[in-house]
């Protein structure tokens, strides 16, 4: 395992519901990845700042302490942390419409397509990690 | 006037009438004497005259009487001769007769004859007896028969020389008798001739003498005559001035009684002391008094008010004492006195009447009921002139009213209506308006402020920040949103501007707003006070009354019609709002579940798929008992939005029967020691087991389960502590964390639906939970209540009866949203 392998299956996800965001989790360490789950976007910040550097990070936008739009703008206003990729997982309306003034492109809407993820997270952070999959 | 003209008049004719007199008298007098005087030298010189002309008819008559006895005795001679020669008897009665005849005359003769006479008469005599004698010797011879010779030789011889003898003295006698009758006439002559002469003489002096006296006092006479003719004159033509004038003022006396009678007004005189001489039938009619009663009695004590009779005497006084006039020839008005006692006003001219003593008429008019009249009349002209400025005022509010409604109508924006409520008034009814409506903590918040001065309008709101309403004033929004009655101040003291100011500052600041008046109304709709509209003048000095309250009250009417329109128009909006917002949050909060489950069956699936044999069965059912969970989480969310449906249609039914509080609050804990755990918080449960009551077991489940749960998920890592207790009555429920609290002014409104303390965008959720709590606890007829402070955690405190409430219980808080129990 490369640390450039580490690093491209390194996946951020910020989730406030729990069950969503250990789902999650399981699925994607399942996947391969190397996952860190923050339950809000002060929390996400906090491991990002530690030094945390992810491929990608799944963001909610509808969470207690520090939600979504808070944690773009910090990430945004952080020259170490605004170059990192994320994607949107929200179940919104106008999701499209949401997301442009976040500057981010992707979102995935809940409920949340299987495939759609693993495409989504492939696409920002390769294949994942086959010593990693495990049953 | 009479009188004294009369007095001028008589001591001038006493006077000239006096010395006339004298005069007139004196000259009668002199005249009387006079004419005595002449009378008698008259009567003197006549008497001498008359005595010696009687001598001398006396001599005269004596010849005749010698010259009858003559012819006698030649008429007996003859009768003798011839009875005796003849002797017829014819002769002898002839001779008787002349005989007869001759002694009356001698007879006569005797008694006439003066003492130097009566000599010759004897002779006389004697030689008639002699011839008698010898007659009747004649006569005897004759009777004796004598012859005619002898008869004849007897007288030739006898009687004749008898005769002759006779004759001798007769004519002896007759020649005296002539000689002093020549005497006699001769005398008397010369006495009348003296006589006449001293007549004319004392005529003549008499005439001079009265000339002289006649003609200065004629020329007395005829001045003192014209002077009395003058004054006659004078007197007679003063006399018909007199009576002219006695005319003229019984004239005037009869034209003044007709006044004095027929005078509407009352006319009274005064002499100087004050005493009534004059009441006229109109003064009796105006005072009450008659006339009879009131002559000679000091007016004032009849006609004037007590307390106004010293001035009277006081002006009375001082007039007669200077002659200062300051009530006379002047139209006055004063209370009089009315015999009854009652006091009215009269109007009163008072004239003096300048004779000397002077006396003073009033002429006095009730005018009471004139006063009354005009007082109605100007009361009647104040009226319409008030209801006609009130009638203007009244259209033009009423036009200011169609337009502010249809302005107010044009909008169903709450602040913009609130702002043209503000607008609307200033200028015309105020210079300033401002609107306080009750806030959702039932604190007035200033929504409007309008001002003459634009750039006030901000200075206006930035006062009431520096100087919040003070809830306990008793003038202002506070105390019109507590009472409801409207508030206004006609004029603002300086008292009052002291007395509500907080400091000098704020006293200064008020002082120079040049407050002038004030009128607080308050807005009402649908039964609910929320909000208060002011109205302030200042610049322009407008004083509200109570038109302008009615007035205000209607503004405020159509104002809180207005604002009302606006508020369910927006609540309206906020109901769209929050069902859009519900439904989205509800979509989002189903969608987490049903995603998770999704993800939880998707990668199940396609794990066994792909490798079925890699799937261990540990691994599928733990996947398995994530997928029950998500599932029982959906249920839950799907019976809250039940719940929702059921109790806004008033269909929550509770299934009553004896639980425990104790068991069910155990059981919940129970279930959520994981979700605690995983959230990092710890839960601490107190409980007095059993704590039992008639619920329905269910419902409460779903209290203690949303109080936990929403404690879980903002007790933010903290302790919870969940307690139950009670008394026989109640059962009590605590759920206390010590998460993010609830601030004040949310407090209220969260146990409404849709409603959160935090947004939406920060914590999950329908929004539901406590509401249905609320619900719940209130069908059960408790109490749901919380204590928080922000950032130090929050205690909802549940109150259950432990027997059900009577049937219908009092409406928990909102009306339609109430829970029904059956």
């Amino acid at each position: 395992m490369t640390s450039q392998l580490e690093l491209r299956g390194r996946v951020l996800i910020v989730e406030d519901d729990t069950d969503l965001r250990e789902t999650l989790s399981q699925i994607l360490t399942d996947e391969g990845y190397r996952v860190w789950a923050a339950e809000h976007g002060q929390a996400a910040l906090d491991c990002l700042r530690d030094g945390t550097k992810p491929c990608l990070i799944l963001l909610d936008l509808t969470m207690p302490v520090m939600n979504g739009w808070q944690f773009r703008a910090e990430q945004r206003g952080d020259p170490d942390l605004a170059a990192i990729p994320v994607v949107v997982i929200s179940a919104g309306a106008n999701l499209a419409d949401q997301v442009v003034p976040l500057g981010i492109q992707d979102y995935i809407r809940k409920p949340i397509q299987l495939g759609q993820l693993l495409a989504t997270v492939g696409r920002y952070c390769g294949a994942p990690d086959d010593s990693s999959a495990s049953a | 006037m009479a009188r004294s003209a009369r007095e001028g008049w008589s001591p001038l004719r006493g006077a000239g009438a006096l010395s006339i007199q004298r005069r007139v008298a004196i000259g009668f007098v002199a005249s009387a004497l006079l004419v005595l005087l002449l009378t008698a030298t008259s009567t003197i010189a006549l008497r001498m005259a008359l005595a010696t002309d009687r001598e001398a008819i006396r001599q005269a008559e004596d010849l005749l009487e010698v010259g009858l006895l003559r012819s006698g005795l030649e008429r007996r001679v003859a009768s003798f001769r011839g009875y005796l020669l003849m002797g017829e008897a014819r002769f002898l009665d002839k001779l008787v007769h002349s005989r007869t005849e001759v002694v009356a005359s001698l007879q006569r003769l005797r008694q006439r004859v003066t003492a130097e006479d009566a000599g010759l008469l004897e002779a006389v005599e004697r030689a008639d007896r002699g011839y008698e004698e010898a007659a009747a010797a004649g006569l005897a011879l004759l009777r004796g028969g004598a012859s005619p010779q002898e008869l004849g030789r007897y007288v030739e011889q006898i009687t004749s020389p008898r005769h002759d003898a006779l004759d001798r003295a007769l004519g002896d006698f007759l020649a005296h008798k002539r000689s002093t009758l020549r005497a006699a006439e001769w005398r008397a002559a010369r006495e009348n001739l003296w006589a006449s002469g001293l007549i004319i003489a004392s005529g003549v002096g008499a005439l001079l003498l009265l000339l002289a006296l006649a003609v200065p006092v004629s020329r007395r006479l005829a001045g003192a005559y014209e002077i009395e003719h003058r004054q006659r004159e004078r007197a007679e033509g003063a006399e018909r001035e007199q009576r002219r004038i006695a005319e003229v003022l019984r004239h005037l006396e009869a034209r003044k009684s007709a006044v004095l009678e027929t005078a509407l007004e009352g006319i009274v005189t005064i002499d100087e002391g004050g005493k009534l001489v004059e009441f006229n039938p109109s003064a009796e009619r105006i005072f009450g008094y008659r006339r009879e009663e009131v002559l000679g009695r000091a007016m004032a004590d009849l006609l004037i008010p007590e307390r106004l009779r010293d001035a009277h005497h006081a002006g009375l006084e001082r007039h007669l004492r200077t002659g200062e006039a300051r009530v006379l020839s002047r139209r006055l008005e004063m209370p009089a006195l009315r015999s009854d006692g009652t006091e009215f006003l009269v109007e009163l001219t008072i004239t003096r009447i300048a004779t000397s003593p002077p006396f003073f008429t009033g002429f006095v008019r009730d005018i009471s009921a004139a006063k009354a009249a005009d007082r109605e009349r100007a009361e009647l002209l104040d009226r319409e002139q008030r209801a006609r400025a009130e009638a203007e005022a009244a259209q033009r509010r009423s036009a200011f009213l169609a337009e502010a409604s249809s302005v107010l109508a044009s909008s169903l924006d709450y602040r913009a209506t609130l702002a043209t409520v503000a607008r609307l008034a200033v200028p015309g009814m105020a210079d300033w308006c401002v609107v306080d409506v009750v806030d959702r903590e039932g604190k007035l918040q200033r929504l409007a402020a309008a001002h003459v001065d634009p750039a006030k309008v901000a200075w206006v709101s930035e006062l009431r920040e520096r100087y919040p309403e003070d809830p306990k004033s008793p003038y202002g929004a506070a105390e019109v949103l507590r009472t409801g009655n409207a508030q206004v101040l006609t004029e603002i003291p300086d008292s009052l501007l002291r007395q509500s100011a907080r400091d000098e500052e704020h006293y200064r600041i008020l002082s120079e707003l040049g407050l002038s008046s004030f009128l607080s109304v308050p807005l009402e709709a649908a039964g609910r006070r929320f909000g208060v509209l002011t109205l302030v003048s200042a610049e322009s000095g407008m004083r509200y009354g109570p038109d302008d309250v009615a007035f205000a009250r209607r503004l405020a009417h159509h104002a809180s019609l207005a604002i009302d329109n606006s508020r369910l128009y927006e609540e309206a909006q906020a109901a769209v709002a929050a069902r859009d917002d519900f439904l989205s949050i509800a979509s989002h909060e189903l969608k987490t579940p049903v995603a998770t489950l999704q993800l939880l069956v998707q990668n199940l699936l396609r794990r066994f798929r792909t490798e079925p044999s890699a799937v261990s069965t540990a691994a599928a059912s733990e996947r398995l008992v994530a997928v029950d969970k998500q599932v029982m989480r959906l249920t839950k969310l799907i019976n809250d939005l039940l719940d929702l449906s059921r109790i806004t249609d008033g269909r929550m039914e509770l299934d009553l029967e004896t639980a425990d509080l104790a068991s069910i609050v155990r059981d919940v804990v129970a279930r959520h020691e994981e979700d605690a755990r995983r959230a990092h918080c710890t839960i601490s449960v107190a409980v007095e087991s059993p704590a039992l009551g008639v619920w329905d077991p269910m419902r409460v489940d779903q209290v203690v389960e949303n109080l936990l749960s929403n404690a879980i998920k903002y007790g933010a890592r903290g302790r919870i502590e969940v307690r139950v207790d009670g008394d026989e009555r109640v059962a009590r429920l605590m759920v206390r964390d010590e998460g993010i609290g609830i601030a004040a002014e949310a407090q209220a409104r969260i146990f409404q639906r849709f409603e959160r303390a935090v947004s939406a965008s920060d914590y999950g959720g329908f929004g539901l939970g406590l509401w249905i709590v609320h619900q719940i606890v209130a069908a059960h007829g408790g109490e749901l209540r919380v204590e928080s402070e922000p950032g130090r955690g929050s205690a909802f405190h549940v109150a259950l009866p432990r027997t059900p409430p009577e049937p219908e219980p009092p409406a928990p808080e909102a009306p339609g949203y109430t829970g029904r129990t059956t």
